[in-house]
């Protein structure tokens, strides 16, 4: 396990040419905000799982992040540009995905269109190819090319979800609890997958709630709680860390034989709060 | 007797091919924003207008139809830039009242412009009419509803064939999804307008020479395009037959009964449907202008 993640680190870095840099993310719903000044950093060959709760403010992060909820303090770097304040599509044509929770497919067209679709205002050039390296990611969803995408099963829809956002060949994909929902042995064929798209150069964030599984395809992960981060290191540190593994997980993990890390940070509750 | 039943058939599909192309332009205005277009009728009036002003002037009709198409066009725009998007505290009772508004606006405005009388363009195809069965038909006649046809096939291709048609499904479906693959609600938004004002003006082209035209006649011809669209629940090919409908039935109640009753007969049926129907929009119209209101950001 760990050598092979070493390898693709490697493997990662010789192809990583930009990077997704958020600092100080503030935002939210109505009044009070949700995000209260968040960092983070993604490369592209990386997966940077991010943790936490129902509640943490993982998903408003994730809308942040493209541009469906506006941002109020902080700002977003993609490959250099600052893109904190352009709207949903203008990130998108940058390079820059969202696979949503609920995953927010067209349900009345087909799959294919929905595949069409993803390539609306980017990479439309090259959409036959991009269809064809969906396909063979998710070989699924081939005979389901005719039918309509409300028709299809939970694993196929989220599938599609991803498959509609990859047609686009963005540098950095975020996705939204990809795993809700579905059965233990898809979850696991799609997380594989993820890493396969981190492999060929692209920038994930993947917000999830299966904590053990997302940190074993990961680099890097963030624990987040009320809208701050308060855990970050490296995947392999952050699951075996006792400490945050009961903390934030209820001991769900493989915690028995762990001991405390010092490359993980657990930020003390003052700095918590601010 | 039977070539009666055929005149009034012939002017029923003539009218009913112009209360269609009305139609269309509602149903595509209210699947792109959800609003609902008061103003379509008055492009109408305004393209009829534009076009017998300028062979009036001694201008081709040809190019008084393009001219009618172009201020359509730009009316539409600035209807949209000018006016719809500053609402600032858009609701659909406040959009409705204003495009009502317009709509009467427009009208007047025409009257005092151009005179309070009734115009009636000069024709550019021959007049003598062709009998069949005891009945006669115009090529005018024959061209309003050869253009009705085509335009339907037109924007049928636009919505079913063209990423144009399938980003406006994709709206329809889930906003959030369609932002998320990079579509802009408001710029399919504004296509639509631009799509409404140019069937506005091709009616125009063919309206003219069948029938005066009053400046103040634009709300109440768009009405009837209004209550096609809602006859149909805002489907583009049924609000086209549900046009011609209300066209056969106005002409066969103006023909059998009385001239009188024209109007009467198509409001009637409104107000029935909407007994029956229990609503002005559909549903999945109505929940699209809402959640378009949260993607207008």
């Amino acid at each position: 396990m760990t050598s092979k993640m070493l390898a693709t680190n490697e493997h990662a870095e010789a192809k990583a040419e930009g990077e997704l840099v958020a600092t100080g993310l503030v935002s939210g719903y109505h009044q009070s905000p949700i995000l209260s000044g968040i960092d983070l950093r993604v490369r592209r060959g990386e997966v940077l799982c991010v943790l936490g709760a129902n509640g943490a403010g993982k998903s408003t992060l994730a809308r942040t992040l493209v541009g469906l909820l506006p941002l109020r303090q902080g700002e977003i770097v993609l490959d250099g540009e600052a893109v904190g304040h352009l709207p949903v599509g203008d990130r998108v044509v940058r390079g820059l995905s969202l696979v949503p929770e609920g995953r927010a497919l067209f349900p009345s067209l087909r799959v294919a269109d929905n595949l069409r679709l993803g390539a609306f205002s980017r990479n439309r050039a090259q959409l036959a190819a991009a269809v064809d390296d969906v396909l063979d990611l998710f070989p699924a969803l081939r005979p389901r090319l005719r039918q309509l995408a409300g028709t299809l099963s939970g694993g196929e829809q989220q599938m599609l979800a991803i498959g509609r956002a990859l047609v686009a060949r963005p540098n950095y994909l975020v996705l939204d609890e990809p795993s809700l929902g579905l059965a233990p042995i898809i979850v696991d064929r799609i997380l594989g997958k993820v890493r396969e798209l981190a492999d060929s150069a692209m920038g994930i964030v993947l917000i999830e709630q299966n904590a053990s599984l997302a940190l074993s395809i990961s680099d890097f992960a963030v624990v987040m709680e009320r809208g701050v981060k308060v855990v970050e290191g490296p995947a392999k540190d952050i699951a075996t860390d006792d400490a945050v593994v009961r903390a934030y997980f209820g001991g769900v993990g493989r915690s028995e034989t762990a001991t405390h890390s010092p490359k993980t940070r657990i930020r003390e509750s003052g700095e918590r709060n601010q | 007797m039977l070539s009666d039943f055929l005149q009034f058939t012939t002017s029923g599909l003539t009218t009913g091919a112009i209360y269609g192309l009305l139609a269309l332009g509602w149903v595509l205005v209210m699947r792109v924003s959800g609003l609902l277009y008061f103003i379509q009728g008055e492009f109408v009036v305004i393209g009829v207008f534009v076009i017998v002003v300028l062979q009036e002037h001694g201008w081709a009709t040809w190019i008084g139809g393009l001219a009618a198409i172009a201020t359509c066009v730009v009316l539409a725009l600035a209807v949209d830039g000018l006016v719809m998007r500053r609402l600032r505290h858009p609701t659909p009772m406040s959009e409705v009242l204003v495009l009502l508004g317009l709509a009467l606006l427009f009208g007047l405005a025409l009257q005092n412009i151009a005179g309070p009388n009734a115009r009636l363009m000069r024709g550019f195809l021959p007049t003598k009419p062709i009998e069949f069965f005891g009945a006669f038909v115009t090529p005018h006649q024959i061209l309003a509803v050869a253009v009705g046809a085509v335009t339907t096939l037109l924007v049928w291709v636009a919505i079913t064939k063209t990423s144009f048609g399938q980003a406006m499904q994709a709206c329809a479906d889930n906003v959030e999804g369609a932002l998320l693959v990079g579509i802009k609600p408001m710029r399919l938004r504004t296509l639509g307008f631009v799509g409404a004002a140019c069937i506005g003006g091709v009616a125009a082209i063919v309206i003219g020479p069948l029938a005066a035209v009053e400046p103040l006649g634009g709300l109440l011809l768009g009405i009837k395009g209004f209550i096609a669209a809602v006859v149909a629940k805002w489907t583009f090919l049924g609000a086209v037959a549900a046009g011609v409908l209300i066209g056969l039935l106005e002409n066969y109640g103006a023909g059998y009964i009385s001239s009188v009753y024209k109007d009467v007969i198509s409001l009637g049926l409104l107000v029935v449907v909407l007994l029956v129907q229990g609503a002005v929009a559909g549903d999945s119209s109505m929940g699209m202008r809402i959640r378009l209101r949260l993607a207008a950001r």
